[in-house]
Parts: C-alpha cells; sequence; structure tokens
C-alpha cells in the first residue's frame, strides 16, 4: 500500500515535471533576452497595426501592452522560433485588439479624417498609403475595419465575417467596394501625373 | 508610377504593409515594454524557484515518512524496540530506494536542460 502511494507522488511529480519543461523538449522557448530582441524588431509595426485597427493611440498602447504580456507567458506555444514570431505576435495583437473593439462597444464611430491626422504617413511611400487612407476615408468606418483587418491583420474573410458579426457576403461586398474605389482613384492619379 | 489597378488587391497589401513596418515605438513606450517583460520574467523565474524548493521540500518528507512508515527495520531502529526483519519489508524498502534512484537518474537531463538552455535558430 505505502508503496503504491510512493508511485503515485512520484508519477505526480514525474508529471508535473515534464509538464513544465515539455517546450524546452520539443521546440526550445524564448529566453528573456531572445524575446526582448524579437520585440524590439516588431514593436513600431505592431503598433501601428493596433493603431490602425483601433483608431486612438491609448487603446492602442492598451492592446500593445496586452500583447506583449500574453506573448510572454504563452511564448511556449510558439512554433517555428524567431521566424514565426512576427506573425504569431500580431495574430495574438489583432485578436487582444478586436478584444478591446468590442469591449469598448464605442458609440460614436472613428473619424476616418481623425484617422489621418493620428497616423504619421512617412516621406517614402507617402503617396501609396494617402490615397489608401483617402479610399478608406470616403467609404467610412464600416469599410475601414474590414481593409484593415484583412490587409494589416492578415485575417482571411471568414474570419473577419465571424469577428464583426457580418455575413461573409457582406465582407466580400465591402472589399470589393474599397477596390472599386481604389482602382478610380488610381486612375485618376495616373492621369493627374501624366498631365 | 502607380502599379496597374487590376493588381489593386496586393497593392493596397503591399501600401498598408509598407506603411504599418516604417512604424516606429517611442523610446520611453519601448522602455516600459521592455520593463514589463523584465519584471514577468523575474516573476517567472521567482515562482519556478519556489516550485522547485517546495516539490524537492515535499518529496524528502513523503521520502523520509514513508520510509518509516513501511519499513519495519527503519521504525525499530527509531522507536529502539527489537522488532525483526521480514524480508518482506527489505524487498519494500529496496524497491522504493531503486524507485527513487531511477527517476532521479531519469530527471536529471532535463534539469540540466533548464540549466543552460539557449536558443538558436538557424
Amino acid at each position: 500500500m505505502n508503496l503504491f502511494a510512493f508511485c503515485i507522488v512520484l508519477l505526480h511529480i514525474q508529471y508535473v515535471h515534464s509538464n513544465k519543461y515539455s517546450g524546452l523538449r520539443g521546440s526550445k522557448e524564448l529566453d528573456e533576452d531572445e524575446f526582448l530582441r524579437l520585440l524590439k524588431q516588431e514593436e513600431g509595426k505592431l503598433f501601428r497595426v493596433a493603431l490602425a485597427v483601433l483608431g486612438n493611440e491609448e487603446d492602442a498602447w492598451d492592446s500593445m501592452q496586452q500583447t506583449v504580456e500574453r506573448a510572454w507567458t504563452k511564448r511556449s506555444t510558439l512554433k517555428g522560433g524567431a521566424i514565426a514570431f512576427p506573425a504569431w505576435i500580431k495574430r495574438i495583437l489583432v485578436n487582444q485588439s478586436l478584444n478591446i473593439m468590442k469591449a469598448r462597444k464605442r458609440v460614436k464611430p472613428i473619424d476616418p479624417q481623425e484617422m489621418m491626422g493620428i497616423l504619421e504617413i512617412p516621406q517614402q511611400h507617402g503617396q501609396d498609403i494617402t490615397l489608401v487612407w483617402e479610399v478608406v476615408r470616403e467609404l467610412g468606418e464600416e469599410h475601414r475595419k474590414v481593409i484593415i483587418l484583412r490587409y494589416l491583420g492578415d485575417l482571411k474573410l471568414n474570419e473577419i465575417a465571424r469577428e464583426l458579426g457580418i455575413s461573409l457576403g457582406t465582407v466580400k461586398s465591402r472589399l470589393n467596394t474599397a477596390h472599386t474605389r481604389m482602382r478610380q482613384k488610381l486612375q485618376e492619379d495616373n492621369l493627374k501625373g501624366a498631365k | 508610377m502607380n502599379p496597374a489597378p487590376d493588381d489593386v488587391n496586393l497593392w493596397m497589401y503591399h501600401a498598408l504593409n509598407t506603411w504599418a513596418e516604417q512604424g516606429d515605438l517611442p523610446s520611453s513606450k519601448s522602455a516600459q515594454l521592455h520593463d514589463l517583460i523584465v519584471d514577468l520574467a523575474a516573476q517567472e523565474r521567482k515562482r519556478c524557484l519556489t516550485h522547485t524548493a517546495c516539490g524537492f521540500a515535499a518529496a524528502i518528507m513523503v521520502f523520509i515518512w514513508l520510509l518509516f512508515v513501511s519499513c519495519p527495520v527503519a521504525a525499530a531502529a527509531y522507536l529502539g524496540s527489537d522488532i525483526s526483519q521480514p524480508p518482506f519489508a527489505l524487498a519494500q524498502a529496496l524497491v522504493l530506494m531503486l524507485i527513487l534512484t531511477c527517476f532521479l537518474l531519469k530527471n536529471r537531463g532535463s534539469i540540466r536542460i533548464t540549466k543552460c538552455f539557449e536558443v538558436h535558430y538557424e
């Protein structure tokens, strides 16, 4: 009986031990320095993605902090190491941002014009992104969400539909509208350039 | 010169992602994130150390307790009485020692990994 109890205790210790270090045996867990180095490379991009999804700096910063905390505690689930890190943490960020978006339940939708002011447009590629934001401004908040989640959040169409609580057809329709308007905008821009 | 309008899907993806990649977090916020990770790592190390210490203490206590309770020889020595040594009790004590030795040997490799694990990505 005592022998049996002793074996149970040892098995329990073994179970706890193997669970704790399972990440180390299969794929090595990121250590503090490596995590900080990878985060440093991605933080600027992540903040802009959060800013584009949420539309204001305060919420974007909340999302960033929650993302970093979650990424650190869940780092054992990262498969593929440093190569997979950018996509993995971006996905966490998008999920956190969507959670914040749902929790806030904004009464007043973000004005795309306001977005243009918040988002600094760099000199290089400035024209391209200005055109995109102009289209977003014209189309409004609902289209903005779809465009940002599709192109910056890298979500699939059905995932966007699920997250925003709209039908897949609506997502496709909104993207199609954005594409059509973008084509027109580009043609106008090319014509201006030709003149 | 803008790309062909037919490639608008790819073009929008490229324009938005190029814009995002050029983003830079203010140094104060970057430092806050750095501090957050350092704090979380310190908490994790502390928790890990506490768990390990508690685990070892518990294991030793259980082992001593079982040894005294299950082994008549040890119990007799402890109580100062003269109890004969049944072969079964000796065999049981031997098995207990064997299991504990195997357990420690088996986990020795994992303990060594935790001491010096590093990340090398090719």
